[in-house]
């Protein structure tokens, strides 16, 4: 352990006395603390609170700056930051007087639950920053935190709470609301910066994060069902058992608030850690909420179309993009009535191209050394619509890289889910990596392509389709080569029964090797 | 004109206005940063917003690829660098239309109303407004029977929709196929 003082190594974030003294001091405050006397004993967490953020500051600013390059010093600072939030949430859960009825609403008394709830949702947030899974209890904790409050009739007493020395009027009830959306947001791929910035604009928009005991007649509404201490905020259906409503509206118009910051040259909103980080991070927040919010919309249309999925279980994943084409859609192509069983070595890629074009090919070749090295089956930690999660070995992570191509057989004998790599986080003292993915099609198909010259030769290129949502189909995309990509062909492809030609236009998304480019149909038959 | 995928009902960002466009040149700057982090597909995209066919192009790629809200921002900051591009007006009110967005769509017609009085399309935005907000007493008196205008095209730019969508169909059959073995 190093005696350095936290912040002035320079190579990266080290673990040191300081920090597990803090823990020491954590430990004499629950020893000290008479929790039968929630207001004292509040304050008190409360100023251990802001002593702990005071001390701390520096390595949560250098760790969220650190990006994917991350030491195991890094990664034991932001695990030992997750342990001392949570357990000043466990210590003021414990001081909150849950069977008391106040006989007149107290702001001092609210502010029990509301250090309980704010520090359970810092708590999530940095497990989720951290890489570590989900704290499942956590849910119930927050139900029983807010329904209690509501007994005690201190849900909605305004209130001040204090977040990196910044004061923020709001109540326990748009605590509680955020807590379940950190929790709800933050459970796909979003990288820990793009967490943290959608954590101030959360806090900045607790003025709209109230619940009502009806649903929302204007617009959709989220929905939560207190008596499940399984389930937090999800879409709203009528039928569905739920007793507290938030309004989809409501957010969708704070969204647009901080957007239009954003074009009166703003950074929303104006205080945080996030004013450092580039602007790509914000962004990449604003298109995750659009995301999110047209899920939530379309989650009645969708869920006919939804996989089954059982949580925790063990899936046959494929990296990198001849391996995804050769073994995980073998038989997943785009002649639907053929079976396709035989892939042998045919169409490598550049099989079509001149000879400088094709060491370009293969020098962009992924995928097939790293199948053979990771350890398979691999464990499926979760899966959203947009996005699913794995845990792989360190050392299996170490071969695969960020925007990677992915594809998982969740279902023995059902299509592979193709996505691309968006995040690692390596949590070290388990030896575990979790791997955030996105998923670009549930049913990505095969193609064959031949590519046509001028002569009219015909040679083999490998492709993969991903069909877009509209009708239209200019929103369909194949996957190629790098290299097939830059040679600009016209392609020939046989899907179903018609025939057609083809031309890649637009890059959508890139990874090392492969790109994903709009297709222009020149010839259809 | 082909369908648009619906824009999230929680409507458009909504242009500044005038007396909010930054001055300063700070603010300038995160401005352009902003600019050319959400639409980063195209390049330079700050420059290239002068030129509304460029605009149109570009938004008209974005309904292809799924992202009519997108779409919308871009022809929004367009006319907040410059309000006189009657254009781009008409094609983010077409696309309000598109993406059933009664409160855009209303607000837009108001200010191109405002904006350019003569403006031979007055009719056809009434008529779009009347088939949106039928009760609204602002396109009550619409003569027109719905034509969808396609203002959102670029002049320039001719497609050929039935070989995409051929495409289209053919992928959802082999989709469909895999989905079911």
């Amino acid at each position: 352990m190093s005696t350095t003082p936290p912040g002035e190594n320079k190579a990266g974030l080290q673990f040191t006395r300081y920090h597990s003294g803090m823990a020491d001091k954590h430990s004499a405050l629950e020893q000290s603390l008479d929790k039968r006397n929630a207001v004292e004993s509040a304050h008190a967490i409360s100023k251990a609170l802001h002593e702990f953020e005071a001390f701390s500051r520096n390595d949560r600013e250098r760790f969220l700056l650190s990006g994917l390059a991350q030491t195991s010093g890094d990664q034991a600072v932001c695990e030992w930051i997750g342990a001392r939030y949570e357990h000043l949430a466990r210590l003021a859960r414990e001081v909150v007087p849950y069977e008391r009825v106040a006989d007149a609403p107290d702001v001092r008394i609210a502010y029990a639950w509301a250090l309980a709830i704010m520090l359970t949702g810092h708590a999530s947030k940095w497990r989720k920053v951290g890489g570590l899974r989900a704290d499942l209890p956590m849910r119930g904790r927050l139900h029983k935190l807010y329904v209690s409050a509501m007994t005690a009739g201190v849900d909605s007493c305004i209130l001040n709470v204090m977040v990196d020395r910044r004061s923020i009027e709001t109540t326990v009830e748009a605590l509680y609301v955020r807590a379940l959306l950190l929790e709800r947001f933050a459970s796909g791929n979003l990288p820990p910066r793009r967490l943290e910035i959608l954590d101030s604009w959360l806090l900045a928009w607790m003025g709209a994060l109230w619940l009502s005991r009806e649903p929302f007649t204007d617009g959709l509404s989220l929905a939560v069902d207190t008596r499940n201490e399984t389930m937090g905020l999800n879409r709203y259906s009528p039928g569905e058992r739920a007793d507290y409503f938030l309004g989809l509206r409501p957010l969708q118009r704070q969204l647009a608030r901080a957007v239009k910051d954003f074009h009166r040259g703003v950074i929303f909103p104006g205080w945080g850690v996030g004013l450092i980080f580039r602007m790509e991070e914000h962004v990449a927040v604003i298109e995750f909420l659009e995301r999110e919010f047209a899920i939530i919309e379309s989650a009645g249309l969708q869920k006919s179309k939804r996989f089954s999925i059982g949580r925790d279980s063990a899936v046959t994943v494929f990296f990198g993009f001849n391996d995804i084409y050769a073994r995980a859609l073998q038989r997943q192509s785009t002649l639907a009535s053929t079976n396709v069983t035989q892939t042998g070595t045919v169409n490598s890629p550049g099989d079509a191209l001149s000879s400088t074009a094709a060491r370009r090919a293969a020098l962009s070749e992924t995928g097939s050394h790293v199948q053979q090295r990771i350890v398979q089956p691999i464990r499926l930690l979760d899966i959203s619509e947009s996005g699913l999660g794995l845990e792989m070995s360190n050392a299996d992570a170490g071969f695969v890289e960020v925007d990677e191509l992915v594809a998982v057989q969740i279902e023995a004998g059902k299509p592979c889910v193709l996505g691309v790599i968006a995040r690692k986080t390596s949590a070290h003292r388990m030896n575990v990596t979790t791997v955030g993915v996105k998923v670009l099609s549930k049913i990505p198909l095969r193609a064959t392509l031949e590519m046509v010259n001028e002569r009219l030769a015909r040679q083999s290129v490998k492709g993969i389709f991903i069909a877009g949502k509209a009708d239209h189909g200019f929103a369909d995309s194949v996957i190629v080569a790098d290299a097939i990509y830059k040679a600009n062909p016209t392609l020939s492809a046989v899907v179903a029964s018609g025939v057609f030609h083809l031309r890649l236009g637009r890059v959508r998304l890139q990874g090392p090797g492969w790109k994903l480019a709009a297709v222009e149909v020149r010839v259809a038959h | 004109m082909r369908s648009s995928s619906s824009l999230s009902s929680g409507g458009a960002y909504g242009i500044l206005e005038e007396s909010e466009f930054p001055v300063d040149s700070d603010a300038c700057r995160l401005r352009e940063r902003y600019i050319a982090a959400r639409f980063v597909q195209f390049p330079q995209p700050t420059h290239a917003l002068k030129s509304t066919s460029n605009v149109m192009r570009w938004a008209r790629q974005l309904l292809d690829d799924e992202q009519p809200r997108l779409a919308m921002e871009l022809v929004q900051f367009a006319l907040e660098e410059d309000r006189s591009r009657q254009p781009l007006w008409l094609c983010l009110i077409e696309l309000a239309y598109l993406g059933n967005d009664a409160s855009a769509f209303g607000d837009l017609s108001d200010t191109f109303r405002d904006r350019f009085p003569d403006a031979a399309a007055l009719p056809v935005i009434d008529a779009m407004g009347n088939k949106l907000m039928p009760q609204d007493a602002r396109f009550a008196h619409a003569v027109l029977p719905v034509v969808l205008p396609d203002w959102s095209s670029p002049e320039s730019e001719m497609r050929d929709g039935l070989r995409q969508r051929k495409l289209h169909e053919a992928l959802v059959d082999a989709m469909a196929f895999q989905q079911a073995r």
